[in-house]
């Protein structure tokens, strides 16, 4: 089996897998410290017919979106995460003040809608969480 | 109300220092890093130089006897409102029954606790900080001990409480501009910028290069007085017998055996041993937040960028209270 032969097998399997693996309305697929952009063609899998049971969480404050904290190395929380209403699922920079943002609900991050350092305003959705009980 | 549950030592009531008294030789004392402190009250609020609790032995432990509202600043204490971890330089609601716990330090020195209103403990020669030399000033003039019990100041009539899930700040470390060193770009090393003092030309020229190209370790001699360091031998190039005459926090004297001694916030007012040169105000909480034991590394600045660094500081200091200002007047 020649390379591309190869490469084409695994470029093929991984689409799939990104496929089943995609939240619906996500943009970009998170590996390791890299973020790949799905591909053209790429749909949600099944997970998508439930995101209208998913709540969505908005930014109460303009500013800048970073989901670390600036003085720590792991990201305050990440997508399948399991939350309970008052945690800190990342922070909103508004010049030297750090905002922070908070599950309203508890339940599970389906969905991480923004990109570390884009700018949000109030209202952006930031997180879509499927409230605690709810069926995948 | 708050009760201090249980501290291992060295954690006092200090403020921003006393410095109307110094001609009679009462030291300036107060926060060894004033800017964290000031950052804390900022974000509360308060006064800029509000009476708040200095830690640096850990873990360090209170009860909230009555909801209030708090900030922790300064090192990173691995802090948890009962064991809720919190971000660094953070200001939270806390209820009365929950604990606060610095449980140990992952990076800096000194953390501060500001409570809303400022800690009230009598003002002594026109501050709240404790003088443990002379054993006066803070909370009976002494370090603070369990079972202890201190209460907050009336809060100031535009001080208003905080919002849910409380706020921070970007620490100063990110927010302000770093020394840069012609010499060193090691990350593990802390600098620091000095202006050349009056006996800097008495010093030999490998004394000179020295000052500035080699790392200074800071040694367990080290104090709320004056941080000693080690490193290579600083030498006059001929014997100066000189009287005793005023010095401040920052200054950098050299006694007879030639290891250097920064002076911190519990300076002595007078000192007669040669002063090499005068780390500068805007970066003295840089060394007070670096570890016996680690290294920090000398960079001559000038008058001009001492003011810029000391300027930049202010600016940010402002910066955190208007924005906490208009972020908590947005959620009312």
């Amino acid at each position: 089996m020649t390379i591309r032969s190869k490469l084409e097998q695994l470029k093929t399997r991984f689409l799939d897998i990104v496929a089943l693996a995609k939240p619906s309305n996500s943009h970009a697929l998170e590996i390791g410290e890299s973020t790949l952009p799905f591909p053209a063609g790429v749909n949600g899998s099944s997970r998508s017919a439930n995101s209208t049971a998913s709540k969505k969480l908005v930014a109460r404050a303009s500013g800048v979106y970073l989901p670390t904290h600036p003085d720590q190395s792991m990201p305050a929380a990440q997508l399948g995460d399991i939350v309970t209403k008052g945690d800190r699922l990342g922070f909103i920079k508004m010049g030297p003040l750090l905002t922070p943002i908070v599950a309203q609900i508890d339940g599970s991050i389906t969905n991480i809608c923004c990109q570390s350092g884009q700018t949000v305003e109030y209202g952006t959705v930031l997180f879509e969480i499927e409230p605690k009980g709810t069926s995948l | 109300m708050i009760k201090i549950v249980s501290t291992i030592g060295l954690s006092t009531v200090q403020d921003l220092g006393r410095d109307q008294n110094y001609r009679h030789g009462v030291s300036i004392g107060g926060a060894m890093d004033r800017l964290a402190l000031a950052l804390g009250n900022a974000l509360l609020g308060n006064p800029e130089g509000a009476a708040s609790i200095e830690a640096t032995l850990y873990p360090f432990k209170i009860e909230f006897l009555s909801d209030m509202d708090c900030a922790v600043t300064g090192a990173d204490s691995s802090a948890d409102l009962d064991g809720q971890r919190l971000p660094t330089n953070w200001a939270f609601k806390a209820k009365q029954g929950q604990v606060l716990t610095l449980n140990r330090l992952v990076s800096g020195s000194f953390a501060y606790i500001a409570l809303r209103g400022g800690i009230d403990v009598p003002e002594i020669l026109g501050s709240r900080a404790t003088h443990l030399r002379c054993t006066f000033g803070g909370y009976e003039g002494r370090m603070l001990k369990p079972g202890d019990i201190l209460n907050a100041d009336r809060p100031q009539q535009n001080a208003r409480t905080l919002p849910e899930g409380g706020f921070g700040a970007e620490s100063p470390q990110t927010a302000l501009t770093a020394p840069k060193s012609l010499y060193h770009s090691d990350s593990g090393i802390t600098l620091m910028r000095y202006l050349p003092a009056a006996e800097h030309p008495h010093f030999d020229d490998t004394s000179l290069k020295d000052l500035v190209q080699t790392p200074w370790q800071i040694t367990p001699q080290s104090s709320r007085a004056g941080f000693r360091l080690s490193g290579p031998t600083l030498r006059l190039k001929e014997t100066l017998e000189m009287r005793s005459h005023g010095i401040v926090p920052g200054v950098i004297q050299v006694p007879p055996g030639g290891a250097p001694i920064v002076q911190t916030a519990d300076s002595q007012t007078s000192g007669g041993y040669p002063k090499i040169g005068t780390v500068i105000e805007p970066d003295l909480w840089r060394l007070a937040q670096t570890r016996i034991g680690s290294n920090i590394q000398f960079v001559e600045t000038t008058y001009a960028e001492a003011i810029a660094a000391h300027r930049e500081m202010q600016a940010y200091l402002a910066n955190v209270r208007s924005l906490t200002e208009t972020y908590r007047d947005f959620l009312q």
